[in-house]
């Protein structure tokens, strides 16, 4: 524990560490900031918001028949006069909401009609797809093909009960949950602080006293591999909450965060049930799990060469040649080679966005799932070759 | 405790680093001498267990180091070449590292450490980051961390270069503080460094061992080799060139050249009291012997 303690202060006490992680800090709450702006019509246009406000204590919470009934009233009526196009365009027009017919259409299609609708429709939807699963299931399983029997059966187990009964603002979560800057943020620091950690020790002779004393070698690398461990979770969980807090502050993620998940824009077939509250938490630690694995690797990395640059670049590397994979198949039916990636876990919505299955062995496991597993053996497998690699001279030291 | 190097071959490609090399150390401080590239590195590193060698092997009290591990390791200090450490650690957090690394309790190192910065002069310097100490009070900071452990063996690898003449002087009497009853390695070019405090030197040329005896005795084996010749101001001095040159020093009668030399040098050259340096040059020199 000493020993691990005293290389996270390697890693973490640095004032160039310290001094990057509170720049980034701020530049992912200046880019949050700037991504919500450049979407939210509510953050443009102070009338709209006002109007929002107003529209959103009559509609928000549980959705009834009624508040259903007294939206349309007002959108039918403004959705005809403006669909030929020949309505005014004065902006000041009474009886409107924001002094302009077409203005009024579009605040309340966008801010509350379609979501609405999204919402109210989810639960047909959802029976439909259950429906047409177990429909499938039926028909593969006449067929003799189990595989295909067993994932539609587990597709309708999963869509059973799926409906969204409330109505709150979910603009932020849209946004929220397709927001990558701060991955680039974590990764930055986690190749910085880890392609330091072994070259840093032979740059100022200490690999020579560390192998001479007792708690050298094998005591030694696992400590910096808990550290860096220990750094790239501490990293990781930090941007999450930033960019939670970053989201909640300009964009509102607070009222929505019991609605499921499936509530949520680009979302709506996920291969999970949890509450958006819940799937950020989880979001979180998926990230924090797929740095500890490309950290691992980082580590691994850092052993080679005698200064910090070639592991860092190497690293880079790495963590481009797996975005380029996410990216190329992250939204294909490969599935196999979705979950393959570390990527997946640390952008997860590749993962948990969309109801997707691997075969494993014949047994369909959805991809959320076989990621996360493939992630965490990926980071171990890296972290065995860190601590066992051959040729490692400061874990085998001349009498080790 | 006595260590014992038998037939200790070390070669990088196709160079000799050291070459059957045997000797026993049993107490006491040990001057390893040699110009630079003679081996003393590779020796040293050879028995911290930094380098495995060719062929042969190195015993303590009767047992292979290799076998002992880390057991021979809790019993030595170690102050390698040029050490830097953490620049960004303070002195007490580098000091409790190293006693994590050495496995010496937190309370236990902490005291420790505080005695040892006493005796090396370093007491305010607890605080201070390794970044901001002088090159003298870092390898002073060194011998601390070496210390930590109170260990049977003491093993320095060129502790005092780069020091100025001040530091060099407070460094050997550190040295010869920490040496009492235990066994001190000292390897260095520098002849000054073991000339008063070594109980023994150890020559080592191209990585093979040429002479180990006492200062003393070192220097009454070069005894017919040392010369001192005054030249009147004036005289060519271009003529010594080919000897091995010890000194120069200008008097009132001309310029004093002392020369290590199997013959005469001059007409007028006299025997003189050899000193370690004439020692060294003497096998170390480039000039006629």
């Amino acid at each position: 524990m000493r020993l691990m303690g005293f290389e996270l202060k390697k890693l973490f006490l640095r004032p160039s560490v310290l001094i990057a992680l509170a720049a980034f800090t701020v530049f992912d709450f200046v880019k949050i900031d700037a991504a919500v702006e450049s979407v939210s019509y509510l953050r443009e246009d102070a009338v709209w918001e006002r109007v929002y406000r107003e529209q959103y204590e009559t509609y928000s919470g549980e959705i009834t028949l009624d508040k259903i009934n007294a939206l349309l009233e007002i959108y039918r009526p403004l959705e005809a006069a403006v669909h030929d196009l020949t309505a005014t365009t004065r902006t000041d027009v009474e009886g409107t909401l924001t002094g302009n017919l077409y203005s009024d259409r579009n605040l309340l299609e966008r801010y509350f009609v379609d979501p609405m609708e999204r919402f109210y429709t989810a639960r047909a939807d959802a029976a439909e797809v259950v429906r047409a699963a177990r429909e499938n299931a039926r028909f593969y399983e006449s067929l003799g093909n189990a595989y295909e029997a067993r994932k539609n059966a587990a597709t309708a187990r999963l869509y059973q009960g799926r409906r969204v009964t409330e109505f709150y603002y979910t603009e932020g979560y849209k946004l929220y949950l397709n927001y990558d800057f701060s991955t680039v943020l974590v990764l930055l620091l986690a190749l910085y602080a880890l392609s330091q950690t072994f070259t840093r020790d032979s740059e100022c002779r200490m690999t020579e006293l560390m192998l001479t004393s007792p708690g050298g070698g094998i005591p030694t690398v696992f400590a910096k591999i808990a550290a860096a461990s220990a750094y790239l979770l501490a990293v990781s969980l930090w941007f999450s909450a930033v960019d939670f807090a970053g989201f909640d502050a300009f964009s509102d993620l607070t009222d929505a965060g019991g609605l499921p998940v499936y509530a949520a824009e680009t979302f709506e077939e996920a291969s999970v049930n949890s509450s958006l509250f819940a799937y950020s938490a989880v979001s979180a630690l998926s990230r924090a799990l797929g740095f500890w694995s490309l950290g691992m690797v980082f580590l691994a990395l850092a052993r080679v060469g005698r200064h910090a640059l070639p592991p860092f670049a190497l690293g880079a590397g790495v963590f481009l040649a797996c975005t380029l994979a996410g990216v190329r198949w992250g939204y294909s039916s490969h599935g196999l080679l979705k979950v393959l990636n570390p990527y997946s876990a640390v952008v997860n919505r590749l993962l948990f966005g969309k109801t997707e299955f691997v075969n494993i062995l014949g047994v369909p496991v959805l991809t959320w799932r076989a990621g996360l597993v493939c992630t965490a053996l990926h980071g171990i497998a890296a972290a065995l070759a860190v601590l066992f690699g051959g040729g490692s001279k400061l874990r085998k030291g001349g009498f080790r | 405790m006595e260590i014992r190097f038998e037939n200790i071959s070390k070669r990088y490609r196709r160079k000799y680093a050291l070459r059957d090399f045997s000797t026993a150390l049993s107490g006491g401080v040990y001057g390893l001498l040699g110009a630079n590239g003679a081996g003393k590195t590779t020796l040293i590193s050879i028995l911290v267990g930094l380098v495995k060698p060719d062929s042969g092997a190195v015993f303590v009290d009767g047992a292979d180091v290799r076998a002992l591990g880390r057991d021979f390791l809790s019993r030595i200090g170690y102050l390698p070449q040029y050490p830097e450490f953490y620049r960004d650690f303070t002195v007490a957090d580098f000091l409790a590292y190293m006693c994590a690394l050495k496995g010496i309790p937190a309370a236990e190192g902490r005291k420790r450490a505080m005695e040892l910065l006493e005796i090396v002069n370093l007491p305010g310097v607890r605080d201070k980051k390794v970044g901001a100490l002088s090159g003298g009070m870092r390898q002073r900071v060194g011998i601390v961390q070496a210390m930590l452990s109170d260990p049977a063996v003491l093993i320095l690898d060129e502790p005092t270069a780069g020091l100025d003449p001040r530091e060099r002087i407070r460094f050997r009497n550190l040295i010869a503080r920490f040496s009492k009853d235990r066994t001190v390695l000292l390897a260095t070019h520098i002849v000054s460094d073991v000339e008063f405090i070594a109980n023994e030197v150890i020559l080592l040329k191209e990585g093979r061992l040429i002479r180990q005896d006492t200062p003393h005795g070192l220097e009454r084996q070069c005894a017919d080799l040392v010369w001192t010749v005054t030249a009147p101001e004036g005289e060519d001095l271009g003529q010594f060139d080919k000897f091995n040159i010890s000194n120069m020093r200008r008097t009132d009668a001309g310029v004093t050249v002392r020369i290590v030399s199997r013959g005469r040098p001059h007409p007028n050259a006299v025997h003189a009291e050899p000193n370690l340096e004439d020692v060294f040059l003497a096998h170390f020199g480039e000039g006629e012997l």
